[in-house]
């Protein structure tokens, strides 16, 4: 084996090495010290190759997998399809079921989303409380700072829409009257998030996707949820 | 449902949990080198199990899972992408220092990655196989559905080309410094 030869498969496969190879390189220090360069490139590789992996990404892998599994209620298209070809389009409309909660959602974030942006400092419990009255719902002051609330019309029914702080992440959180079986996890160009079945209907946890990717709804979700009660009113 | 049904059932959900819990964090590196960016690693991952648990009945062989994985994601990303495929020259290099918590900061490092970056992706892919988890040429250019030289060839032209960005950098270091 000659230098040549030696170095071409010492840069195709570093750590494999024939007989001969081994030989050359006990004998030639040229590309001993060549071999000595190469593994150190692979192991500056192996460090610039290790991108950290968002944590809780096998959970979420898991539960859209069993969310994908258990075939959701049919969309508001396929009942505009089946009322357009009954020819009562027009008069069932606001019969119609809602489309899915996720899509509601996104669509509300994404046109609220220049009031909500840039608000700072706590709003105050007094805002927080009289908000949550309108989805029935209270609090046990453990919400944290909340910088934005508001009741708003997504889709027909009122919800309470917060903006709250946490860990140095910015969050929506929002309080929907309408019952789910199961967790619903969902993502958009612009938001991911969680919805769960809550006391009071339902609780949405959602931040923008360019926030740290490792968040971990469940937590969340279960956090907030123990927050906010059904009020007793 | 049967009982039999549901005990399959079972076993399935038990068998795609343990791939998922073993080879999540893998197949996620393997497409942030694929795709360039976060947000589309994570969609590649998630729709590479998807497919996955649709046909795991086809896989026999739990040695050759990760293969089979990677391989899904391989043909997720060509498909998905193919057209806007992530150039990374386009990157201005703000946005990769911009995430600090995602890497080893060093300096030297940071070069790699960067190099990395402006690799084409059919350099870049095996390098990533070997390196990281420690494929063989045979087994990548099984993957790749391309002769074992054609690898060979890529994977040596590769580090030549780390190695000289690296080289380029260290002269312009010591000409900086002088
Ligand atoms: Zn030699």
């Amino acid at each position: 084996m000659n230098c040549l030869e030696f170095r071409i498969l010492k840069l195709a496969e570093p750590y494999r090495a024939s007989e001969e190879a081994v030989l050359h390189a006990s004998e030639c220090p040229g590309c001993s010290s060549f071999k000595q360069e190469i593994h150190e490139l692979d192991d500056s590789l192996r460090t610039a190759f290790s991108v950290k992996v968002p944590e809780g990404l096998a959970a979420k892998v898991l539960l859209n997998q069993s969310l994908k599994d258990n075939p959701r209620r049919p969309t508001r298209r396929y009942w505009l399809s089946l009322a357009a070809s009954f020819l009562v389009a027009i008069t069932m409309m606001p019969f119609l079921p809602m489309q899915s909660l996720d899509a509601e959602i996104i669509t509300h974030l994404d046109h609220e989303v220049h009031q909500v942006h840039g608000k700072s400092g706590d709003i105050g419990s007094g805002e927080v409380r009289n908000v949550l009255l309108a989805v029935s719902g209270e609090t046990n002051g453990s919400l944290g700072t909340v910088t934005y609330a508001s009741k708003c019309l997504m889709n027909g029914q009122l919800v309470a829409h917060f903006v709250v702080e946490n860990g140095g992440e910015t969050y929506t959180l929002m309080l929907i009257p309408e019952k789910i079986d199961s967790p619903l996890p969902f993502q958009s160009e612009r938001w991911q998030g969680l919805v769960i079945p809550h006391s009071v209907g339902s609780l949405a946890i959602i931040a923008t996707r360019q926030a740290e990717s490792s968040l971990d709804f469940l937590r969340l979700a279960e956090q907030y949820s123990q927050s906010i009660n059904h009020s007793t009113i | 449902m049967s009982d039999k049904v549901i005990t399959n059932m079972a076993t399935k959900e038990s068998r795609y949990e343990k791939l998922v819990t073993a080879y999540s964090p893998w197949l996620y590196r393997y497409a942030y080198w694929l795709s360039g960016e976060k947000t589309a690693s994570e969609d590649l991952v998630q729709e590479t199990f998807l497919r996955a648990w649709r046909f795991l009945d086809s896989l026999k062989d739990e040695g050759s899972a990760k293969s089979w994985l990677t391989t899904i994601l391989r043909r997720e990303n060509a498909r998905k992408y193919e057209r806007k495929q992530f150039k990374y020259s386009d990157v201005d290099t703000d946005s990769i220092s911009m995430e600090p918590t995602e890497f080893d900061a060093r300096p030297e490092v940071s070069a790699l990655r960067i190099a990395l970056k402006g690799l084409p992706g059919k350099y870049r892919e095996p390098l990533v196989l070997q390196v990281l988890e420690g494929y063989r040429l045979d087994e990548i250019a099984l993957m790749f559905e391309l002769p074992r030289n054609t690898v060979a060839t890529r994977l040596h032209r590769a580090r030549q080309k780390l190695r000289a960005v690296l080289q380029d950098d260290e002269e312009i270091k010591q000409w900086e410094y002088r």
